[in-house]
């Protein structure tokens, strides 16, 4: 039985995944722009908070219950200044608000139809 | 040499031609003093000797008031260097007089903040986090294991925290209570930054003082 903090890493990987996957669609929150908001249907919601409003790491994974109160959350925790010496758990949480930043942008979607919409190449795997 | 070499470029590279001269200066005199002691000792002296003879003095007053004056503009440059340091120096503790006064600014603002709206508190909740980060990035910059820049981090973190629980939108939440932690932690650092802020006024002002 996983603990409720390796429960929220599971969740933290899955949501990065499905937002790779352009399942998951995150929105931007009206007082923090820089911060990004999953709202789930049912059981709560899920923010990517740039602690310093400037879209840069530290970032924080925080889960909300349905009332608003925070659940559980995944603080970032390297130092800003070791350049390039990121934990495992915060590289997850960087890319996931990448992802969801780019989710934003609809750059997937664009650069897909983009694709759709060219004749297909020679060199284009045929299935 | 080590002192020229740490000089900014545009006076160490004229610093380092006029001395590059000078050295080609004294060469050629030794090479010139060494054939006019060759020539003595053999043959008759003629005025090309002659000439050499009298020119040898003359080239060692002159490399020797070349040595003064590059003595005398490394002594210069040393100092305008110095006074661009000391320049910088005042600037930044003025910088940081500023950030301490507004910390201390923002407690009160806390303290007067009972009714405010979630808007107004994350709005000062963003200042402590900016003016913290100032502050700890001047700190660490003068003294990297000044106690204050833990405290500062310690209070910076608790304005995260209590930020985050304002973003969740909870219904009736009471921002009072939210913010209490941070209320409370910021006494005891705004009253360690008047101290601070006391003997960096008098810093400063000895250092106006000194440079009028």
């Amino acid at each position: 039985m996983a603990t409720s903090s390796s429960k929220v890493i599971i969740l933290l990987r899955r949501l990065r995944d499905l937002t790779r996957e352009g399942k998951v669609e995150w929105s931007k929150l009206r007082d923090s722009p820089t911060s990004f908001e999953y709202m789930s249907p049912s059981s709560g919601r899920v923010l990517l908070v740039s602690r310093d409003d400037d879209g840069l790491p530290p970032i924080d994974f925080v889960v909300y219950g349905r009332d608003g109160t925070v659940v559980s959350r995944v603080d970032w925790t390297s130092h800003r200044r070791s350049s390039g010496a990121l934990t495992e758990i915060d590289s997850d949480i960087l890319d996931l608000y990448g992802l969801a930043a780019q989710n934003l942008s609809g750059a997937a979607q664009v650069i897909d139809s983009l694709l759709e919409e060219l004749p297909a190449s020679d060199d284009d795997i045929p299935f | 040499m080590r002192r020229i070499l740490a000089l900014p470029w545009y006076f160490r590279v004229p610093l380092l031609l006029v001395l590059a001269a000078a050295i080609g200066t004294v060469v050629g005199l030794a090479v010139s003093a060494l054939s006019l002691h060759v020539k003595v000792k053999g043959q008759p002296l003629t005025w090309v000797d002659w000439t050499t003879a009298i020119g040898l003095p003359v080239a060692v007053v002159g490399v020797g008031i070349t040595w003064l004056q590059v003595l005398q503009t490394r002594t210069a440059a040393e100092e305008a260097s110095a006074a661009v340091d000391r320049a910088l120096t005042a600037l930044g503790k003025s910088e940081l007089l500023v950030d301490f006064q507004t910390m201390r600014q923002l407690e009160y603002d806390f303290d007067g903040a009972k009714t405010a709206s979630p808007e107004v508190v994350q709005g000062l909740i963003k200042q402590v986090r900016e003016v913290g980060s100032r502050i700890a990035a001047t700190l660490r910059q003068k003294d990297p294991n000044d106690a204050l820049i833990g405290e500062i981090e310690a209070v910076r973190q608790t304005a995260s925290d209590a930020r985050v629980v304002i973003m969740g939108g909870r219904k009736n939440l009471n921002l009072w209570s939210v913010t209490r932690k941070l209320r409370e932690e910021l006494v005891p650092l705004c009253d360690k930054i008047s101290t601070r802020m006391h003997n960096l006024r008098l810093e400063v002002g000895s250092e106006f003082d000194g440079n009028e």
